[in-house]
C-alpha cells in the first residue's frame, strides 16, 4: 500500500469514525495515567478481556488511544502533587511542582498538555511516513550506544544536585546501588535482596516511585495547610486565561519538537523507555538553555521537554512491533497478544496482509492526540484547584490510594511494604537535602546500564575499549563529555563577564 | 572570641542518616555477592565502592566541621517543624499499622479506618466530618479499585459481607 | 458456612472474555460483576476461578501457549481462568510465588520444562521437582534452533561453525539456564570452537539482537523463528529430525549437518501442581488431568494452536509419567553443564 494523500485521508477518516471508542479510551487513559501504578500497560492488561471481544482494529485503536492518553495523564499528578503517575513523568516533577507551589499549576498543566499533544502529533506523523527508516535505528544503536545514552540520563543527577554536589552524588549512587538489587543479568542469581522473594527481580519501579514521591510528599505535605500558597480563585484561571496559557505554551515549539523526536528515537530502541527519554530530554533542554540555572525552580522548558519526550516514546515503542514483529515494550507486548489472539500476523507481514490495520494503528494515535487537544482546555482550567484542597484531605487520600497503585502491577502485598520503605527513605532524603529524583534516576537507570554494559562486555570479550568501538557511540561519548564539561565553563565565563560588567558600571 | 564562635553552627546529624544507611546497604550488598561469579559481582562492587567513597567524603566533611566547631548535633531537621510534630509522627505510625491490618481488614474497612484516623491526625475537625470524608472516600475507592477495576486487594469483612448480599443482577 | 460462589457462563462467551488476565488482571472478574453476570452454586471442584501462574512475562511464549490451551480447556472444565505473570530470576520468582499459593488444586503452574527445570537444578531455591511440585500434563514440545536474521552473512550452520573456528562467535540466548544455551555449549565442546552466550533476558530481545546483527546468531526454541517468519533464517535444529521443515527453511538437524552427537534439546510446556495438593486432593487432580487430556484430544485445539502461529507438529501430549521424565532428562543435562551455566 502506498501512502498517497488519498490513502492518508482514507486512514484518517477511518480512525476518526472510531471516535466513539477513542474518546472513552482517552478519558480512561488520562484518568488511569494520573493514578500511580495504573499506567498504560497495567490498564490495558486489565481491560484485555474487553478488548479481545472487539474486532482487532477496534481493539488496537482502543489500546493505542488509551496508551497515548495515559502518558498525558501521568504528568498531571507530577505537576499538581509532586507524584509522577509513571516513571516517564518523574522528570516533570522537577519543575512542574515548584510552579504549582507558586500558584502557577494551571500554567504548568497547559505547558504539559500542549507538549504532550504536540509531541504526540509530531511523532505519530513522522512514524507514519518514516516507519521503515525508524525501524533501522536498532541496527545502529546497540548495547554500546545504549550505555552512553543512559549515561546522558545519569548526568542529570549532577545537574539536579548542583546545590550540594556531594549530597547529590550520594543520592544518585544510593539509587544506583538499590537498582543493582535483584537477579544478575547473566546467571540470574539474586543479589542484595535480604532474601525477599519480591525483590529477586530487582526493585519494583512503581512501589519505589510511589514511596519516594507520593508517600514522602504526603508526609511533608502535612507541614502545610495547602500545596499552593494561594486561594482557589487565584489558582483557577478564567477561560480566556486558560486559552492564553495554552497558546503561550506553543512558544516552546522548538523544544517540544526536538524533545519529542528524541523520545521517538529512544522509544524505538529495545530496552529503553519513557523514563530514560524524559530524563535525557530534560538534561538536553537544560544544556541548550540560556538560563540553565532556572531549571529545577519551575522553569517552563523543563516541563515541556520531558512531557514531549515521553509522548514521543509512545509511538516509538510500537515501531519494533510493526516493523520487525518484536514488541519494544510492555504495552506493545500486550498488543501482540491481541494480534495473536485474532490470528493476525505482525511485523513486516502486517503491512503486506493488513496495511490498513498497520498504518491505521499509527493514524489512530494521531487522531487520539487530536481528541486530547479538546479535552485539555477544561482540564487545564479546573485541575489546578487540587493544589488548594486542604492537606488534611489530600495527604491521607494520597497514601491510601497510591498504596493500592503500589500493589496493582504485580499483586504482591510486599510491594506495599516496599513502597512504605521507600517512602521513609524519600521523606528522610527530602528533609535532609538529598534529592529524591536523584535516587529514582539511579534506581531506574542502574539496572539498565548494567545490562547494556554486561552485554557489551560479553559480546566484545570483556574488552573495555569496546565501549569506544562504534562511530555513533564515540560521537555520543563526545557529546556526553561536552554536556558535562561545557556548562560549568560557560557558567563561570558568564559569571566573570557579569562581574566585569558590574565592575565597569561602578 | 574566635571567628568560629561568631558563625552560626550548622546542624548536622540528620543528614548523616542517608549516607550511613546507604553505606550499610553497600556493605551488605558486597557481602551478598562475595562468592558470585565476577560478572554478577562487578557492577555492584563498583557501585558500592563509589557510594562508600562519596559517603566517606561526606563523613570527613562533617568531621572537619565538628573539629572546627562549626557543627552542632541536631536531628530535628528530619522531624520537621515543632508544631503538630506528634500528629505527623502518628500519621507515619498509622501507615505502618495499615500495612499490618490491611491483610485481614481488607481494602474498604482498613482504608476507612486509615482515612478517618489519618485525616483527624492531620487536623480535620470535627470527627464527624472526618468520618464522613473517610466513609465516602473508602466506598468510592472500593467501587473504583475493587468493583470496577477488580484489583485483587485483600478481602476483608466488608467485601465478604457484600459478596453474600444477593444483588438484583445475581 | 456459605457455599462458594461461582459465576455461571453468561450469554456472552464470558469464558473467553475472562480467560485473559494478568497479575493485575483479575480485574476481569470485577468488570464482569458490573456487567451483570449471574452467580450459581456449583460443583465441588473447581469451586472458584482457576488461577494460572506463569513464571514469565506477559506476551511471551508461555503466555501464548497457555492462552491457546485455556481457550479450549474452558469447554472441559467449568470454570474461569485468571492469569498471573510472575517473571524474574529465570523463573524462580514464579515458582516461589506459586509455592506460596494455597495448595488446593485451584492454582496451577504453566511450566516450561526446559529453562525452569534447569534453573531449579542450578539455583538454591529449595524447590524440588517431585517433592514439591508435580508436572501432571505435558502439552507442547519444541526443539531448540540456531538461526540468524535476514541480513546475516551466515548462510548455513557449517558457515557459522567455520567462522567459529576463526574467532569466538556470539550467540544471543534468552538466558544461560536454558536448553538452547546447553545446545550451543555442547556444540562448542564437541567441535572445539567457542560460542559466547549472550543472555538478553527474554526471547524478544534475543531475537532483536540477532536481527539487528548485534550478535552473530541466536539460539531459541524454534517457534520463535516460525513466528518471526522471514525475519529469521534457521540454520540448524537440536533434534533428531526437523519437525517443521516447511516453516523453518528446511533447516537440517545440527547432528546431521555437523556429524555431532548432541542429545535432542527441547522445551516442553507442562502443567504443574503443588505436591501437597496432589496428595491431599487426588480427586481434584484427577478432574484437572482428565479435562487437560480432553482438551488435548479436542479437535479444536490444533486449530487454536495454529492460530497462534505454532505448528501443530509441536503438540506433544504426555501424561504425568511423560512430563516427569522430560523434566528428569533436563535435570541430567543441567548437571552436566553446571559449571558453564552457573559460572561457579
Amino acid at each position: 500500500m502506498e501512502l498517497n494523500p488519498a490513502t492518508l485521508l482514507e486512514l484518517f477518516w477511518h480512525s476518526l469514525s472510531m471516535w466513539w471508542l477513542i474518546i472513552p479510551a482517552v478519558m480512561i487513559g488520562i484518568l488511569m495515567g494520573a493514578i500511580p501504578g495504573f499506567a498504560a500497560h497495567n490498564t490495558i492488561i486489565m481491560l484485555l478481556p474487553l478488548t479481545l471481544v472487539f474486532d482487532v482494529d477496534l481493539a488496537l485503536t482502543f489500546m493505542v488511544a488509551l496508551y497515548c492518553a495515559s502518558h498525558l495523564g501521568g504528568g498531571i499528578p507530577a505537576i499538581l502533587l509532586n507524584i509522577p503517575g509513571t516513571g516517564g513523568a518523574a522528570a516533570t516533577t522537577l519543575d512542574g511542582y515548584p510552579m504549582s507551589r507558586a500558584g502557577l499549576a494551571a500554567k504548568a498543566l497547559a505547558l504539559s498538555f500542549v507538549a504532550s499533544v504536540v509531541g504526540g502529533l509530531i511523532t505519530a506523523g513522522i512514524t507514519l511516513f518514516l516507519l521503515p527508516f525508524l525501524s533501522q535505528v536498532g541496527f545502529h544503536i546497540r548495547s554500546v550506544e545504549m550505555v552512553v545514552i543512559m549515561l546522558f540520563g545519569l548526568a542529570l543527577i549532577a545537574a539536579i544536585a548542583a546545590q550540594d554536589m556531594l549530597k547529590g552524588l550520594i543520592a544518585g549512587a544510593f539509587g544506583l546501588m538499590l537498582g543493582a538489587m535483584g537477579a544478575d543479568h547473566i546467571y540470574a542469581t539474586p543479589r542484595g535482596t535480604f532474601g525477599i522473594l519480591e525483590l529477586f527481580d530487582g526493585v519494583p519501579l512503581v512501589p519505589a516511585l510511589i514511596g519516594l514521591f507520593a508517600i514522602s510528599e504526603a508526609l511533608v505535605m502535612l507541614e502545610r495547610r495547602t500545596i499552593a500558597k494561594t486561594n482557589a480563585a487565584q489558582v483557577t484561571p478564567t477561560w480566556p486565561q486558560s486559552l492564553r496559557n495554552i497558546f503561550h505554551a506553543f512558544k516552546h515549539g522548538w523544544t517540544i519538537a526536538w524533545s519529542s523526536v528524541l523520545g521517538l528515537v529512544i522509544g524505538v530502541l529495545p530496552g529503553a523507555g519513557a523514563s530514560i527519554a524524559a530524563f535525557v530530554a530534560y538534561q538536553q533542554a537544560r544544556i541548550f538553555s540560556k538560563t540553565p540555572e532556572k531549571f529545577g525552580t519551575g522553569h517552563e522548558p523543563a516541563i515541556v521537554a520531558p512531557e514531549a519526550a515521553n509522548n514521543g516514546v509512545t509511538t516509538g515503542t510500537l515501531v519494533p512491533l510493526l516493523a520487525i514483529g518484536i514488541p519494544g515494550g510492555s504495552t506493545a507486548a500486550v498488543m501482540m497478544v491481541v494480534l495473536q489472539y485474532h490470528g493476525v500476523p505482525f511485523g513486516p507481514r502486517l503491512f503486506i496482509t493488513e496495511p490498513l490495520l498497520a498504518y491505521g494503528v499509527i493514524m489512530s494515535m494521531f487522531v487520539a492526540y487530536l481528541f486530547m487537544l479538546v479535552t485539555m482546555f477544561p482540564m487545564a482550567r479546573y485541575l489546578s484547584r487540587i493544589t488548594v484542597v486542604a492537606t488534611y484531605y489530600m495527604a491521607p487520600l494520597i497514601v491510601a490510594f497510591t498504596l493500592v497503585g503500589a500493589f496493582v502491577p504485580r499483586g504482591f502485598m510486599t510491594d506495599i511494604a516496599i513502597a512504605v520503605a521507600f517512602g521513609v527513605i524519600g521523606y528522610v532524603a527530602r528533609k535532609t537535602g538529598y534529592h529524591v529524583a536523584a535516587i529514582l534516576i539511579g534506581v531506574i537507570l542502574g539496572p539498565l546500564i548494567e545490562r547494556s554494559f554486561l552485554l557489551t562486555m560479553r559480546i566484545h570479550g570483556n574488552d573495555l575499549m569496546a565501549l569506544f568501538s562504534s562511530p555513533i557511540g564515540n560521537v555520543l561519548w563526545g557529546l556526553l563529555a561536552l554536556t558535562l564539561i561545557l556548562p560549568p565553563i560557560l557558567h563561570r565565563r558568564a559569571h566573570r563577564r557579569g562581574k566585569a560588567e558590574a565592575d565597569d558600571v561602578y | 572570641m574566635s571567628l568560629n564562635d561568631d558563625r552560626p553552627k550548622k546542624p548536622v546529624g540528620a543528614d548523616l542518616i542517608i549516607p550511613v544507611a546507604a553505606s550499610l546497604y553497600a556493605l551488605y550488598y558486597v557481602a551478598s555477592v562475595w562468592d558470585f561469579p565476577p560478572e554478577a559481582q562487578r557492577s555492584g562492587i563498583f557501585l558500592a565502592a563509589m557510594l562508600l567513597l562519596f559517603s566517606g567524603l561526606f563523613f570527613v566533611r562533617v568531621g572537619l566541621m565538628a573539629v572546627r566547631g562549626q557543627a552542632r548535633w541536631d536531628f530535628s531537621a528530619v522531624l520537621g517543624p515543632t508544631e503538630r510534630r506528634l500528629h505527623r509522627a502518628g500519621f507515619l505510625g498509622l501507615i505502618f499499622v495499615y500495612l499490618f491490618v490491611v491483610e485481614w481488614g481488607g481494602f474498604t474497612l482498613t482504608t476507612f479506618a486509615f482515612l478517618f484516623a489519618g485525616s483527624w491526625l492531620a487536623g480535620l475537625r470535627p470527627p464527624g466530618k472526618a468520618a464522613l470524608f473517610a466513609a465516602v472516600a473508602a466506598l468510592g475507592g472500593w467501587l473504583f479499585f475493587v468493583v470496577v477495576l477488580g484489583t485483587r486487594f485483600p478481602v476483608g469483612p466488608f467485601e465478604r459481607l457484600v459478596a453474600m448480599v444477593p444483588t438484583p443482577w445475581s | 458456612m456459605p457455599k462458594p460462589i461461582r459465576p455461571t457462563p453468561p450469554a456472552l462467551p464470558r469464558r473467553r472474555f475472562l480467560q485473559s488476565s494478568g497479575a493485575v488482571v483479575a480485574g476481569a472478574a470485577g468488570l464482569a460483576a458490573l456487567a451483570g453476570p449471574g452467580t450459581a452454586f456449583g460443583q465441588a471442584f473447581p469451586s472458584r476461578n482457576l488461577e494460572i501462574v506463569i513464571p514469565t512475562g506477559v506476551g511471551g511464549g508461555a503466555d501464548r501457549d497457555a492462552r491457546a490451551f485455556t481457550q479450549v480447556w474452558g469447554r472441559h472444565l467449568d470454570t474461569n481462568f485468571e492469569f498471573g505473570y510472575y517473571p524474574g530470576a529465570a523463573g524462580q520468582v514464579g515458582y516461589e510465588f506459586y509455592m506460596n499459593r494455597e495448595p488446593d488444586a485451584h492454582s496451577v503452574l504453566f511450566a516450561n520444562l526446559g529453562p525452569e527445570v534447569i534453573m531449579l537444578e542450578l539455583q538454591d531455591t529449595g524447590i524440588e521437582i517431585g517433592r514439591d511440585i508435580v508436572y501432571i500434563q505435558q502439552t507442547l514440545s519444541e526443539p531448540m534452533a540456531v538461526w540468524v536474521g535476514p541480513n546475516s552473512p551466515f548462510r548455513s550452520i557449517e558457515h557459522l561453525v567455520e567462522e567459529a573456528r576463526r574467532r569466538p562467535v556470539t550467540v544471543s540466548v534468552s538466558r544461560l539456564p536454558h536448553p538452547a544455551s546447553i545446545g550451543m555449549l555442547a556444540l562448542g565442546e564437541e567441535l572445539g570452537v567457542e560460542f559466547v552466550l549472550v543472555p538478553y533476558g527474554g526471547g524478544n530481545p534475543s531475537a532483536m539482537a540477532a536481527i539487528t546483527l548485534e550478535v552473530d546468531c541466536c539460539a531459541l526454541p524454534i517457534t520463535n523463528t516460525i513466528v518471526l517468519d522471514d525475519q529469521a533464517r534457521v540454520l540448524g535444529v537440536f533434534a533428531d529430525g526437523n519437525p517443521t521443515p516447511a516453516e523453518t527453511d528446511d533447516a537440517p538437524t545440527i547432528n546431521a549437518a555437523l556429524g555431532t552427537a548432541i542429545p535432542p534439546l527441547s522445551s516442553s510446556r507442562a502443567w504443574g501442581i503443588h505436591r501437597a495438593a496432589y496428595d491431599a486432593y487426588p480427586e481434584r487432580v484427577q478432574i484437572l488431568k482428565d479435562s487437560m487430556a480432553a482438551t488435548l484430544a479436542d479437535p479444536e485445539y490444533p486449530d487454536v494452536v495454529t492460530g497462534t502461529g505454532v505448528p501443530t507438529a509441536f503438540i506433544d501430549a504426555g501424561d504425568e509419567a511423560v512430563a516427569m521424565a522430560t523434566a528428569e532428562s533436563m535435570r541430567t543435562l543441567a548437571r552436566r553443564f553446571r559449571t558453564l551455566l552457573s559460572g561457579s
